[in-house]
């Protein structure tokens, strides 16, 4: 078989329309690898700032605290001159499998101005016309460039055998053709398969250095494998039926399509009709008219200005202070509805995904990256509580009318969020699982066929 | 009946009888079906939600009672920018751009309130819309049925007796476009015209807005027959074909258009949000603030003006004529930073016509966001517009301090009937004039594209005439 094998390998690569078909897979992953340095260095560049943004904040505050020589009056406001910058982990394989990393906000400044609906507001300047169409990332050619060229490749896998009448005299001469089958199967999977870990490699090697890059790489590049052998083997199935060559590639072309576009278009719809999210519009008219109904005055955007006594701006604080917690305490049932419809959208997903392998393996490549939807709202999630302890440890000295003190520093919430890496094991299994079935099932029928079928 | 007729005839009935074709046909029409309702449904429950907020949120303005005008300055108004009827046809990136700008003292903010981001299913190309079952699912549809258009009688054998029988390359050829043609325009159409009605009925309708939506369509379309109908001839088999053509298709329906983003992406990287924000604030603080570095500077400027030499014998307040300043200072820090920004995004938008050469679909996506008035240059409008109002609304609010709270400093109250002077934010959508200068090179592009496709079919029905002799 393996003679077999290599004789198909050099075959492949003397064959026109392969070459071809490998000209666009080496393009595509090209781009990829040069978008993924792109998207890494500008993920990790910006990180490197926002964490600079917060060393800077902290010293600034520090230095503020340890002033002596500042006045009660301006002491007092220290609480709403307190900063802090949030900052996601750099997901692992965020050059591999983007998913909505370039969507979703990794960093965020909290004041005590902030509000859990207000907190991602300046979160993203990217062109949304880049973003509608959607980037070229390593995940992308394998969930839905590869399967369809690996589909080109087996193209010539049996059926046309049975077409052209070649099939008969393999079997007059070899018997059982599962040999046949198997030697062409491989060095086609190894052609696209191959560039695919050659690329991430690459990846890897001139990308930097995040903790547990390797070992999500080792689980990408498994699921990989087991997606496009999930296809390989729907492809030696469909062929191991009693069909033409013509009929093989519809039929494949037609589930790719089916899994990759169709369902995926389909379940959007009815993800989003199941679970619409409240209105956006809604909420920050409701913020804005409990802010009026609460404030009287002025005095809630420059407290400093509304007073230079010491009573006088503590009041103001005060008021500042408690118009916050009330339009916080308004939106609440609001921003719980929001996340709420989050959520269940992602659990409808989740379930529908199932009917997808390609979206099983689209969710799985990403939950490796930990670039997931489920990851980005646990970012949101923790720092929405992060703020709101925050807020409560300034308002603390605000209700109390007490000047911070250096030492109160170290009482100061710290969020040190990480997120969950569970690894999709399920979806892993799923797919071995549907790869192992087809392929014993081809086998079998290919090992059955006899002269007369 | 000619032998046209005879063959799309033919062609019509075992496109009929073909269960795949008939299959896949119908859920493409269910899939249009589905994308024509969710998106009148959302355009329809947007468009309430909007009028409904702009309610409320006057009453909430109007009804403010007596406040210092820079108090209302930092309450401020939303801008919401409206979808038209267009976004049930092509909502273009209306659920990537922000649709709320908030128009506050001080700053100029971006557009916040992205629906992708309270989405959880993102597709592999584009939005789900009747735009997309046209630029996506129908073309591919088509390389379905063109593929065995000539193929597949040449397979039969039937190609040789038919071009034997003396009817001629060209008309057989002419007949198979025709046939291939009829079967799109019937499929397509039927799409098209539900959506129109659909988009006519969810608001005012610029009829030649609409036709010439249409007639980009039908260019695209036309552009994919001729093409797939061109392999065909070529092809030794149908089921070679319809790989080429799935192979064409994935190549420059789903890859050229990322491609063409990614490389923008690459060549004219936008900053990050963080070091934007940051760049902004530092050109600020190196601005002398009339509140603190300035403040000395500027006061003795203002008491020259009004001929004093004591701020408290200003006829005016001083402390609106200082916001006014800083206003003044902001505003063009801010026109440098946002100006780079969208001549970035510009510059974009040029790099991505490059994907031109190898798919004419992102010409007849630019023309199709474009047409339904949810392209980035309609975005960038609405930005502007609702920074320019915000400037307007902060300086008639800074003007009712300086002209009336001389002496009271930041305890001046205005009176409420000030609120109701200050006008709600209404966008001026471009006129077809301005939307056709953003895309003539799109439409001049998908022309190009069209003639091409037909010199390539034309090219290629030369090969029949060598087949047939």
């Amino acid at each position: 078989m393996l003679r077999l094998a290599v004789m198909e390998w050099r075959a492949q690569l003397r064959d026109r329309a392969v070459l071809a078909l490998l000209a666009v897979l080496a393009g595509a992953l090209v781009l990829a690898a040069a978008n993924g340095r792109v998207l890494i260095a500008a993920q990790s560049e910006a990180r490197a700032a926002a964490i600079t943004a917060k060393a800077e904040a902290d010293t600034q505050f520090a230095e503020r605290l340890a002033n002596a020589d500042l006045p009660p009056e301006d002491a007092i406001l220290s609480p709403y001159r307190m900063r802090q910058v949030l900052v996601a982990p750099l997901p692992p394989l965020v050059d591999v499998s983007a998913g909505r990393a370039a969507l979703d906000p990794f960093s965020t400044t909290l004041s005590m101005r902030a509000r859990a609906d207000t907190l991602f507001q300046r979160s993203s300047l990217d062109n949304p016309e880049l973003l509608v169409r959607g980037g070229v990332d390593l995940g992308f050619v394998a969930v839905v460039l590869a399967p369809l060229l690996l589909i080109g490749l087996l193209y010539g896998l049996f059926a046309a055998d049975r077409d052209s009448g070649t099939a008969r005299l393999i079997m007059a001469q070899a018997g059982s053709p599962v040999a046949l089958v198997l030697a062409r199967m491989i060095p086609r999977f190894v052609l696209i398969f191959g560039p695919i870990a050659l690329t991430l490699g690459v990846l890897l090697m001139t990308g930097p250095e995040v903790p547990g890059r390797g070992t999500a790489a080792a689980l990408w590049l498994v699921t990989v494998a087991l997606y496009l052998a999930m296809w390989m083997a729907l492809a030696a199935w469909i062929h191991s039926r009693d069909v033409s060559a013509e009929s093989a590639a519809f039929a494949l072309v037609a589930a790719w399509a089916l899994f990759t576009l169709v369902l995926p278009a389909a379940f959007a719809a009815i993800v989003q009709a199941g679970n619409p999210p409240p209105s956006r519009f809604a909420q920050i008219a409701a913020a804005r008219a409990a802010e009026v109904a609460f404030t009287e005055s002025y005095e809630n955007d420059h407290p400093d200005l509304a007073s230079s006594e010491f009573e006088g701006r503590l009041a103001s604080l005060r008021k500042t202070w408690a118009v916050a917690q009330a339009i916080e305490a308004t939106g609440a049932p609001l921003n719980a509805r929001f996340a709420e419809r989050l959520e269940g959208q992602q659990r409808v997903a989740k379930a529908l995904a199932w009917l997808s392998p390609a979206l099983i393996a689209k969710g799985a490549l990403e939950q490796i990256a930990g670039t997931d939807a489920a990851t980005a709202q646990g970012f949101r999630a923790a720092s929405e509580a992060h703020l709101s302890a925050f807020r409560s440890f300034g308002g603390g000295f605000v209700e109390r009318g007490a000047i911070m003190q250096p030492s109160d520093l170290a009482q100061m919430p710290r969020f040190d969020w990480e997120p969950s890496r569970n690894m999709p094991w399920p979806s892993l299994a799923l797919l071995a699982l549907l790869a192992g079935a087809l392929m014993t099932s081809a086998l079998r029928r290919f090992g059955k066929l006899t002269l007369e079928d | 009946m000619s032998i046209t007729g005879a063959i799309v005839a033919k062609d019509w009935t075992e496109l009929r009888r073909d269960r795949r074709v008939v299959i896949m046909a119908l859920m493409v029409l269910a899939l249009a079906a589905t994308a024509i309702l969710t998106s009148t449904v959302r355009v329809a429950s947007y468009e309430a939600d909007r009028a409904a907020t702009l309610e409320v949120d006057r009453s909430t303005w109007e009804n403010q009672g007596a406040r210092n005008p820079h108090a209302a300055a930092h309450f401020a108004k939303w801008a919401f920018k409206p979808l038209t009827m267009g976004a049930v046809l092509d909502p273009g990136i209306a659920s990537y751009s922000g649709s709320a700008v908030w128009m506050e003292a001080h700053n100029q903010n971006p557009a916040v309130a992205r629906p992708i981001d309270d989405q959880t299913i993102i597709l592999p190309s584009g939005e789900f819309s009747i735009a997309w079952v046209l630029q996506v699912l129908m073309p591919l549809l088509i390389a379905v049925i063109a593929s065995g258009a000539v193929a597949r009688e040449r397979e039969r054998g039937t190609l040789k007796l038919i071009l034997a029988s003396g009817s001629g390359a060209g008309a057989f050829v002419r007949a198979k476009l025709a046939s291939v043609g009829v079967v799109t325009a019937v499929l397509a159409g039927s799409v098209i015209v539900v959506g129109m009605v659909a988009a006519a009925s969810a608001g005012p309708a610029n009829p030649l807005m609409l036709a010439l939506w249409l007639i980009a369509y039908a260019a695209f379309l036309a552009i994919i027959v001729l093409g797939a109908v061109a392999v065909s001839l070529r092809a030794r088999s149908s089921g070679q074909a319809l790989l080429v053509l799935a192979g064409l298709w994935l190549f420059a329906v789903v890859l050229v258009p990322r491609a063409g983003a990614a490389v923008a992406e690459i060549a004219a990287p936008v900053p990050s949000s963080e070091q934007f924000w940051a760049d902004i604030a530092a050109a600020k603080a190196a601005q002398p603030s009339p509140f603190s570095t300035g403040r000395e500077a500027f006061a003795a400027e203002v008491m020259a003006q009004y001929d004093v030499t004591r701020l408290e014998d200003l006829p005016v307040s001083f402390g609106g004529l200082q916001l006014e300043e800083d206003e003044r200072i902001g505003n063009a820090v801010y026109d440098e930073h946002f100006g780079a920004l969208f001549a970035l995004y510009d510059r974009q938008r040029s790099l991505m016509r490059w994907g031109n050469l190898f798919s004419p679909l992102p010409a007849l996506q630019n023309l199709s966001m474009a047409l339904a008035g949810t392209d980035m240059p309609q975005q960038i409008a609405f930005q502007r517009q609702a920074e320019t109002h915000r400037r307007l609304m902060i300086t008639q609010l800074n003007s009712d301090m300086i002209e009336h709270g001389a002496g009271a400093g930041f305890d001046y109250q205005a009176h409420e009937d000030l609120w109701a002077e200050v006008e709600d934010f209404a966008f001026a959508p471009p006129s077809l004039g301005e939307v056709l200068a953003s895309v003539w090179a799109d439409a001049l592009i998908l022309l190009a594209w069209l003639a091409g496709a037909t010199v390539f079919a034309l090219r290629s029905s030369r090969r029949l005439l060598a087949e047939g002799a």
